[in-house]
C-alpha cells in the first residue's frame, strides 16, 4: 500500500482541515489545489468528505507542473524591478 | 518550602470555577471543587486551516492568532505589483479595512491589530505608517531606508533589525522607534535580510535570514547588546514568527521553495514542531501572539492561512 493518496480540492478556509485532521493523517498542499494525503482510513475519508477528486500521483504531479510552469512564464515576463523583489517560482516534486 | 507568592509575586486566585481560557502556567484555587489547579500544555500542537485572505500577496503582519492584521505587500502572481491593501482577522474570517498610506514590496510590520506599525520596503523606502485599528497616520521616517527588515516590538517601542539596502548591502544596522521617531540602536553581529523578529526592545530575538544563501543564525537582544545564541534548526529567510524571546515559534520561509517547517524556541534551545500543511514564505505571522497560538497567513502566492495551537488543559495539583 502506498504511503499517500493524491487529490484536488479547493481550500475553503476555516475548518477545511482541523488540528485533529493534522494529527490523524499526513496532509500537504501544493499548487493547482493538489493535496497529498496520508493513505489511512481517516485521510481517505477526509478527501471524500471534502468532495475532492482523487488523482494518481502522475496526474497530480502533472497538474502541479502545469501550474508552476504558468507561474514561471509569468515571472519571466516581469519587469526587472518586480523581479528584483521576488524569486522565480521553483519546481515542486510531490512526495 | 517554596512559597508561590514569593516565587511569582502573586497570590493564588480563588474562584468558583475554572477560567474559560487559561494560559499555560496559570494557577488558581477552585473553591467549588476545593482543588488547586494549573493550566498546562498538553500535546505538541498542530496546524489547522484558518480563514482565507482576500488578496494573495507577500505582506507584513501585526497581532495575534485571533486578532491579526496584514498590511500591504506585493502580489507575486499575475497581475503582480505592490499593494496597499490591509485585511483584519478575527479568528474566523478576514475583512478588508483601510489601506496603508503607501504601497511597497518587502515591507515590515509589528505591533498589535489596534496599534500596528508598517515600515520600509523596496527600494530603500524610509516610510513608516501607524495604524490604530481604524485609520492610518504617518510616522517618523527610518534613518536608512531598507526592505525585509525584522520588525520587533510594539507601535511605541519598536525595532527594525537588519534588512537589505539596495543595491546589495546586507545590513546589520538596527533602529529603534519610540512612537514618534527612529534612532540608531546597537548593531546586530551579522548583516542579513529577511530575519524573523520577535519580542520587545528589551528582550528581542532575531532568527534566520539570508544573503546569497540562507542562514540559521540567531541573535538575542537584552536592551543593550546583541549576542549570538543557538542556531535555528533550519536556514531560511523571511520566516514568520510568534511569541517572545523565551517562548517563540518560527515557521516557513524561503530558500528557493517555500517551507512548511515549524520550530519552537524556549530561550535556550530549538525544537521541531508540527509542519504547516502548505509551504509559505514572506507571509504574515502573529508577532504579538504566543508560541502556543500562532497564525500564518498569505505569502508569495497563497490566500490560505493556518492556525497553530497547542492545547492548554486543566490539571488538579495533588500532593502525591
Amino acid at each position: 500500500m502506498s504511503l499517500y493518496i493524491y487529490g484536488t480540492v479547493t481550500n475553503t478556509g476555516k475548518g477545511f482541515f482541523t488540528h485533529q485532521d493534522r494529527l490523524d493523517f499526513y496532509l500537504s498542499g501544493h499548487p493547482a489545489n493538489v493535496w497529498v494525503i496520508g493513505n489511512n482510513e481517516k485521510g481517505v475519508a477526509w478527501l471524500s468528505k471534502k468532495n475532492g477528486v482523487e488523482k494518481t500521483k502522475a496526474q497530480a504531479q502533472a497538474l502541479v507542473n502545469t501550474e508552476v510552469t504558468t507561474l514561471q512564464t509569468s515571472w519571466d515576463d516581469l519587469s526587472d524591478e518586480l523581479k528584483a523583489t521576488s524569486t522565480r517560482p521553483t519546481n515542486v516534486t510531490l512526495p | 518550602m517554596s512559597n508561590y507568592n514569593e516565587i511569582n509575586g502573586l497570590k493564588v486566585k480563588v474562584q468558583s470555577g475554572d477560567p474559560s481560557n487559561p494560559i499555560n502556567g496559570q494557577v488558581w484555587y477552585n473553591s467549588s471543587s476545593s482543588a488547586l489547579k494549573v493550566a498546562e500544555i498538553q500535546g505538541t500542537g498542530a496546524w489547522a486551516s484558518g480563514g482565507a485572505i482576500g488578496l494573495a500577496r507577500t505582506t507584513s503582519a501585526a497581532g495575534t492568532q485571533t486578532a491579526n492584521v496584514i498590511m500591504g505587500g506585493q502580489m507575486r502572481n499575475p497581475p503582480y505589483g505592490n499593494v496597499s491593501n490591509v485585511e483584519e482577522y478575527n479568528g474566523s474570517s478576514w475583512s478588508e479595512v483601510n489601506n496603508t498610506p503607501y504601497a511597497a514590496g518587502n515591507v515590515s510590520g509589528t505591533g498589535t491589530q489596534t496599534a500596528a506599525l508598517v515600515f520600509g520596503g523596496y527600494p530603500n523606502v524610509t516610510t513608516t505608517a501607524e495604524y490604530d485599528g481604524t485609520n492610518w497616520t504617518s510616522g517618523g521616517a527610518l534613518g536608512t531606508g531598507r526592505e525585509l527588515t525584522g520588525g520587533i516590538g510594539v507601535q511605541t517601542a519598536a525595532m527594525a533589525a537588519g534588512g537589505l539596502i539596495r543595491p546589495g548591502t546586507n545590513s546589520n544596522a538596527v533602529e529603534q522607534y519610540n512612537g514618534t521617531s527612529w534612532a540608531g540602536a546597537p548593531n546586530l553581529n551579522t548583516g542579513l535580510y529577511g530575519r524573523n523578529g520577535i519580542g520587545t526592545t528589551s528582550a528581542a530575538l532575531a532568527s534566520g535570514g539570508q544573503t546569497s544563501s540562507v542562514s540559521t543564525a540567531v541573535e538575542e537582544y537584552n536592551g543593550s547588546a546583541w549576542s549570538t545564541v543557538n542556531a535555528r534548526p533550519y536556514g531560511a529567510g523571511s520566516a514568520m514568527g510568534s511569541g517572545t524571546q523565551t517562548a517563540a515559534l518560527n515557521y516557513g520561509g524561503n530558500p528557493a521553495s517555500e517551507l512548511t517547517t515549524t520550530v519552537s524556541y524556549d530561550g535556550t534551545n530549538w525544537a521541531s514542531a508540527a509542519a504547516m500543511a502548505a509551504g509559505r514564505s514572506m507571509g504574515g505571522g502573529s508577532p504579538s501572539g504566543t508560541s502556543t497560538a500562532a497564525l500564518a497567513s498569505a505569502g508569495r502566492s497563497s490566500t490560505a492561512s493556518e492556525e497553530f495551537t497547542i492545547p492548554v488543559g486543566v490539571v488538579t495539583i495533588t500532593t502525591s
